[in-house]
């Protein structure tokens, strides 16, 4: 249980050195050898340990690196700042472009003079998102150049190349990464880092970087001219290239599917070529088409959408090349992660092989092991008391992203829907005009509240809406791994807390409440009191998140209180096992009467006080 | 090419796990690929990493029935994730049990016998270790982990020389933490020795 952590490496690592590094790992150290002097972001499973790393090694670095409230602010200071002559970098997941496309888009117009790299890892299969776009699609929609590596040794190198590019063109360029490269452990052999310049001064140029119609009626031309010149350049890039022998039969591929081709044609033992692109926008309309001219049938392997395969089409089409294109109808799906098995199943078909795979062993009998909120974790008893006072058939709740999210299911069952970052306010807005004989119930989380919350918050007080609006406030961003948030002050203890009461009070909300939810009886009276009053009504529950609350406990030297069943007057009811839902409290059977798992226990007593026998009392301490 | 998956539950040290085998891998001169998932670790929820190494590695992901190893820290996980042995592969598993905290507790968590059974569809190469009586010897319990790199370690030898697992818990681990997880390394491997 002791986790590794390659900072050091990422830091003072010497040129020639090599390590296992996570992708992100490796994306960092790239920045650091492209000499990034800005780096923002908001985190966002995959993509979160790159921001971490630039923020930590800040200090030693000299980078300025900063968690920003939301993407679009995150990519407006990194693209200020290459106003001003900085290479400069902005980090999200997926989605997290679409907070920050408006600013994309007209980025591409206005350029960016000093460099600017935008991080999109995409989720395939989506493990921690609502979706799985395909952001591909954003470097054609705005017009944006775009590297995709296959590797942790390749994300790192493609930072500096992309820079190098990026900052030559002056325009901003998508990175676009994967789970599978974030997530993924490779050798790397480190470059040379280069020292950041860290100050930079703007000249101004209204014809430029005031995007208003006339100008933008001018800079688009100027844009369309710099793809022009960045095609030739991904015509001439070594990141696009082509391997291997075979005459007949050719693949093209990118990104990680690249790597799972490869892998399954090793498997394989069949000669194929392969066009393995690393620059895939533009394309390499030239590379691409004497490519299909060498072979008769060519398939596009790639994962999620048929970005590669509409375009090389269009190639062939194009060039009367008479060429067979496949792609997704050889059985590539387009949602999901594929793996080598996918690739080496469309190369069987493709080439009309034949292959033997092992059937499945059914374990749907098997016990499903899904992830809850941790024991003691105060949004239990938020969502819990939520529950409890405004009833399932009266209400609806419309929650967000965050922890409380894994409360939607039962028992705990609050979140009738979840739609994306700060959606919670807008969505049950909607459903409260809808149907007038409802509460509407938002729960929202303090990091999300602040990233996407505040201006459904005032909507709603603008709009005479009627909602309760319960900002469950942990003081930590939790789900992506306890970045700061601004109760606890961004900046990471040094600078003035925010708080949501502020904001709501500020906002003209009619009755704002703060409430712990670890006082469960006191929390309960506030919201029976908060649940008689009309319009817009907001209560914050905090109380800290309990894996930083245990850590606390342990930095200080204190013990960590744990409870016990009384085996004498617990009657096997229940209610603790199946109404809250706690990783603590341990049922083997419905025979068996509960008990607690003294090493996970943190003491919050929600067991305690919800048991209606009294049958749930102080068990002693124990080391956190 | 050598292909390892790793499962348990979130906050057993799978990560880890798969860091001192692919760093050992890296040692003994293989190309090494490994992937994590990160995100819901300290939830409860079950978690896995892979391990590819060899003379190539080009990608982390392992497809079902594509894994020569699957190392299990938990009992149940190594049932649930049988599909993804190759036939004929080797399964080493933990006898630990993490009861899921399903609300009502209506299917049976299955006994050993059960998930030999169900391994059995795939291999009868099957290694049983009880990390947590030996990591409890040992005097640690947070070593349970590095029993079973010890056992994997004695069935990877010929590709991975067993001291370059010692070597990398020397240089990668809190001085504190060498001692007890070096002892657990031996323990693991004796266990595996002394059943074959």
């Amino acid at each position: 249980m002791i986790c590794m952590k390659f900072d050091e490496v990422i830091v003072a690592g010497k040129p020639g050195e090599r390590h296992l590094l996570l992708g992100n790992e490796a994306i960092a150290r790239g920045a650091l050898e492209a000499g990034v002097a800005v780096c923002t972001g908001y985190p966002g499973t995959p993509a979160s340990e790159v921001l971490d790393l630039m923020v930590s090694s800040s200090e030693r670095t000299g980078v300025y690196a900063e968690y920003s409230m939301n993407e679009i602010v995150a990519l407006e200071v990194a693209g200020g700042a290459s106003y001003s002559g900085l290479r400069s970098m902005a980090v999200m997941k997926h989605v997290g472009l679409n907070v920050a496309a408006d600013a994309f888009f007209t980025l591409a117009y206005t350029g960016a003079p000093g460099g600017l790299i935008v991080l999109t890892a995409d989720d395939p299969n989506a493990f921690s998102s609502q979706n799985e776009q395909d952001n591909r699609y954003y470097a054609l929609h705005a017009s944006v150049p775009m590297l995709e590596p296959s590797t942790p040794q390749e994300a790192k190198d493609m930072l500096v190349v992309g820079m190098e590019i990026s900052g030559r063109h002056e325009i901003p360029l998508l990175l676009r990464t994967s789970t599978r490269i974030n997530h993924s452990r490779g050798i790397v052999e480190l470059g040379e880092t280069r020292p950041p310049q860290l100050s930079g001064s703007f000249s101004p140029n209204v014809q430029r970087f005031v995007a208003i119609p006339s100008t933008a009626r001018v800079r688009h031309p100027v844009l369309l001219q710099q793809l022009e010149e960045l095609e030739r350049e991904s015509e001439e890039s070594e990141l696009n290239y082509s391997m291997g022998e075979g005459e007949e039969v050719g693949v093209i591929t990118s990104g990680v599917t690249a790597s799972y081709t490869l892998e399954a044609l090793d498997e394989l033992g069949v000669a194929v070529d392969v066009l393995k692109l690393g620059f895939t926008y533009p394309l390499p309309r030239k590379k691409i088409e004497d490519f299909l001219l060498a072979h008769m049938k060519v398939m596009v392997v790639e994962e999620l959408e048929p970005y590669l395969e509409k375009s090389v089409k269009a190639i062939a089409y194009e060039a009367h090349a008479g060429t067979e294109v496949l792609g997704k109808d050889l059985g590539i799906p387009r949602s999901g992660e594929l793996g080598v098995a996918f690739a080496k199943r469309a190369i069987v078909r493709a080439l009309g092989l034949q292959m033997e795979e092992p059937r499945d062993i059914d374990t749907s009998e098997l016990p499903l092991r899904v992830p809850l909120l941790c024991a003691g974790c105060p949004h239990r008893a938020s969502l819990h008391l939520l529950k409890k006072v405004f009833h399932a058939k009266d209400t609806i709740f419309s929650t967000d992203i965050g922890c409380y999210a894994l409360g939607a299911p039962p028992p705990l069952g609050v979140g009738d829907t979840l739609l994306c970052m700060g959606g919670s306010l807008g969505v049950g807005m909607g459903m409260g005009v809808a149907d007038r004989s409802k509460r509407v119930v938002s729960v929202i989380g303090d990091s999300t509240f602040f990233h996407a919350g505040i201006p459904g918050l005032i909507n709603a007080v603008l709009n005479g809406h009627q909602l309760v609006v319960a900002v469950l406030d942990n003081l930590t961003t939790a789900m992506t791994g306890q970045q700061p948030s601004p109760t606890t002050g961004i900046g990471g203890g040094g600078t003035v807390a925010i708080l949501p009461e502020k904001i709501c009070a500020a906002s003209g909300v009619g009755r704002v409440e703060v409430v712990d939810p670890l006082k469960v009886r006191e929390a309960e009276e506030t919201l029976r009191q908060v649940k008689q009053e009309r319009g817009v009504v907001a209560v914050i529950l905090r109380a800290r998140c309990a894996l930083d609350e245990v850590r606390r406990k342990r930095r200080n030297g204190e013990r960590v209180e744990v409870y016990e069943v009384d085996e004498e007057r617990c009657t096997n009811c229940r209610v603790c096992v199946e109404v809250i839902d706690c990783p603590a409290v341990v049922s083997i059977n419905r025979d068996g009467k509960p008990t607690i798992d003294r090493s996970i226990c943190v003491g919050c007593a929600l067991c305690a006080i919800i048991c209606p026998y009294k049958a749930i009392r102080l068990g002693g301490e124990r080391q956190p | 090419m050598t292909s390892v998956k790793v499962v348990g539950v979130g906050g057993q040290g799978i990560l880890t796990t798969s860091q001192v085998i692919g760093l050992a891998a890296m040692r003994a001169g293989h190309q090494v690929m490994t992937s994590e998932i990160h995100g819901l670790a300290q939830r409860g929820g079950a978690v896995d990493s892979n391990i590819k190494f060899g003379k190539t590695a080009r990608s982390s992901g392992i497809d079902k029935g594509g894994a020569d190893f699957l190392l299990s820290l938990e009992l149940l996980e190594a049932a649930r994730n049988a599909s993804f042995l190759r036939p004929r592969g080797c399964a080493v598993v933990s006898t630990t049990t993490i009861r899921p905290k399903s609300i009502n507790g209506a299917q049976a968590y299955p006994g050993q016998a059960e998930v030999r059974r169900i391994l059995g569809l795939r291999t009868d190469v099957i290694y049983f270790t009880d990390a947590a009586k030996e990591a409890e010897g040992i005097g640690e319990p947070r070593v349970e982990n590095l029993v079973l790199v010890g056992s994997i370690s004695a069935l990877l030898s010929e590709s991975i020389p067993e001291r370059f697992f010692d070597e990398v818990v020397r240089d990668f681990f809190p001085p504190r933490f060498v001692g007890p997880n070096l002892k657990a390394l031996a323990a693991g491997r004796e266990i595996v020795q002394r059943s074959t």
